[in-house]
């Protein structure tokens, strides 16, 4: 089989497998982010300014770790372009460590000026209180060079594209929406950019009123477009595992109320429209999901996979057996045990939630550190899963 | 004189408006009753705890509770002055561990724990191992609450309960770890003596401790 072939297999063993087809195998998506520098024996600060040496420590991994998609091949992380910009201190890194300082880019009380002219505000508002008082001291040669270095950014991405599915044969998790970039739930929008957990959740008793406004107006101008766009379409994309992934995280702040209120009206109008159209969305439920079950226990099999955090699989396959998993490896047995207990794990994992359908094997957190597994448990898991019939 | 029952059932209830206007009323009367205001306050972030745990409230609601405690302390502050509310408070550290900048949860933390009737000794985030055991050394200070949210966060508590086993004080303390990446493997890999997700069981968990 060469890597094209190897990739549609692939995509197909996914779309099986989320679909509740059985398989004869268990595929594993590999939720490996940084974790792979230090395994290939670099550093941080030196990955991530250096496409060269990323680079190096993606093939790495490949060649070590027999696995059916990579989460991050790469391309994030990368501090090249906000390097050449002038960085402005909102985030920080060093061998071992990497993080982003917050910043909640708007008030309950700016939230339209915002969504008015969103690149109006990013010029007057966001980009000013994000690079402080270097914003003002911004030459022409840094916009070129910053330029300059967003382009090789561009390159090296196709390039990290071309070799993961060109010579390894891995698929690409999910496509862009059809219009652009993520598809965004407005709370996710509020919590992670506009506001922050502590202005959302203040919001949601202070001003409840305005949030509705916003995550109203947020579906009318960016959620319908996007729902109209999966209805008028042609249905699945073969050519991804998933037809669209969505980050879930918003929810980790309501109660029941409240996620009834700010989040579920408008999800719903999209998650319903994939179902209506048999396409199948990833949803990466960081934290907890399981006490908002009962919300998604209509759906059919095939339309939705939760990437699951930190519920437990099993009782999520109880509480809702019409909605495939993706996950169940946890990072504490990863860093703590041995190589038997992993597999022993593993093997669990695989029969318990996979001999029908509807499981596909990953890591319940994104291995981003040098401890959140061990080398060799890493390697006797992912030659298991690889090898291992149901 | 001011209602303190409903004082106590309108911060349970988290109504902002009725806390506002009974607390204002306090000073209005010249803030002698402000140590009994301060303790129905802590009364209603009991029932907030409870509704918490029975799934009602969840974390957004944690977070404002701080809040109105925060504004609460800020409207009695002057006249809190020389009183004592609850008596003598039992004294813990509270931190966010080394690499790890996430504040929110150890926020929402102390807000119960102060709120449970403890003393909070905030030594904020990114603080190294040693700098928690040289606080509990010079404070005399038995109970250790750490706090993470990156899986990095825990090696640093591991670092930290390493370093009270290397000054020797080890058997002087208890700790509790808290934050997305804890778990009952974790604690037991940790060497922490309890683990939680929730701010109600670290809370129940140290007034054990302390006897209180």
């Amino acid at each position: 089989m060469n890597a094209k072939q190897m990739q549609q297999s692939r995509v197909q063993l996914f779309r099986d497998a989320a679909n509740f087809k059985k398989t004869e195998r268990v595929p594993h998506f590999a939720n490996v982010v940084t974790w792979k520098v230090f395994d290939a024996g670099y550093t941080l600060d030196q990955a991530m300014t250096n496409f060269d040496v990323m680079k190096k420590t993606v093939v790495h991994f490949l060649d070590t770790y027999p696995v059916d998609g990579l989460m991050d091949v790469g391309i994030r992380n990368q501090f090249n372009v906000t390097e050449a910009f002038g960085g402005g201190g909102y985030y920080y890194y060093n061998e071992e460590v990497v993080g982003i300082h917050d910043h909640a880019h708007c008030t309950v009380d700016t939230l339209n000026d915002y969504l008015d002219d969103p690149t109006k505000y990013a010029w007057e508002v966001i980009l000013p209180k994000k690079f402080g008082a270097s914003w003002e001291q911004k030459t022409k040669e840094v916009w070129k060079k910053t330029f300059r270095e967003y382009m090789r950014y561009i390159m090296y991405i196709l390039q990290m594209s071309s070799l993961t599915g060109g010579t390894y044969g891995l698929p690409s998790l999910s496509p862009n929406n059809p219009m652009m970039g993520a598809v965004v739930p407005g709370p996710e929008e509020l919590l992670s950019n506009l506001l922050g957990i502590q202005q959302l959740s203040i919001a949601m008793r202070r001003s409840p009123e305005k949030l509705d406004q916003f995550v109203e107006r947020w579906h009318r101008e960016r959620m319908i477009p996007i729902i109209e766009k999966i209805k008028n379409g042609k249905g699945p994309n073969y050519k991804y595992c998933f037809d669209s992934s969505i980050l879930m995280l918003a929810h980790n702040v309501m109660n029941r109320k409240q996620f009834e209120r700010f989040y579920w009206p408008h999800l719903k109008l999209l998650l319903d429209a994939y179902a209506e159209k048999g396409m199948n969305i990833r949803i990466f439920t960081e934290g907890s999901i399981l006490r908002f079950a009962d919300y998604f226990k209509d759906y059919p099999k095939g339309v939705l996979t939760f990437h699951l955090e930190q519920d437990d699989p099993f009782a999520f396959r109880e509480a809702l057996p019409n909605v495939a998993i993706m996950g169940g490896m946890t990072t504490d047995l990863l860093s703590n045990g041995t190589p038997e207990e992993c597999v022993a794990y593993a093997k669990r994992l695989c029969d318990e939630l996979g001999k029908d359908g509807g499981f596909i094997f990953s890591e319940n957190k994104m291995l981003s550190y040098r401890n959140d597994a061990k080398p060799e448990n890493m390697l006797a898991v992912c030659k298991f899963v690889n090898d291992y019939r149901l | 004189m001011v209602d303190f029952e409903a004082l106590a059932q309108a911060m349970g209830e988290l109504d902002e408006d009725t806390v506002k206007e009974l607390l204002e009323q306090v000073m209005a009367e010249g803030g002698g009753d402000a140590g009994k205001a301060m303790d129905a306050c802590q009364k209603g972030m009991d029932t907030v705890g409870k509704l918490f745990e029975e799934g009602e409230y969840f974390v957004g609601d944690l977070i404002y509770a701080g809040e109105l405690m925060t504004d609460a302390v800020e409207t009695l502050k002057d006249a809190l002055v020389g009183t004592e509310s609850a008596g003598k408070k039992a004294k813990m550290i509270l931190c966010t561990v080394k690499d790890d900048l996430h504040d929110i949860g150890k926020n929402i933390v102390r807000s119960m724990l102060e709120a449970g009737g403890f003393e909070v000794v905030d030594l904020g985030i990114d603080v190294p191992p040693q700098k928690v055991v040289e606080a509990a050394k010079d404070q005399g200070i038995s109970i250790i609450a750490l706090s993470g949210v990156l899986t990095l966060a825990l090696d640093s508590m591991k670092a930290t309960v390493r370093a009270f086993s290397d000054a020797g004080m080890r058997d002087q303390v208890k700790i509790i770890i808290g934050g997305a990446p804890v778990s009952e493997d974790a604690c037991k890999a940790i060497g922490a003596d309890e683990w939680a997700h929730s701010p109600q069981k670290t809370v129940s968990v140290c007034r054990d401790w302390a006897g209180i």
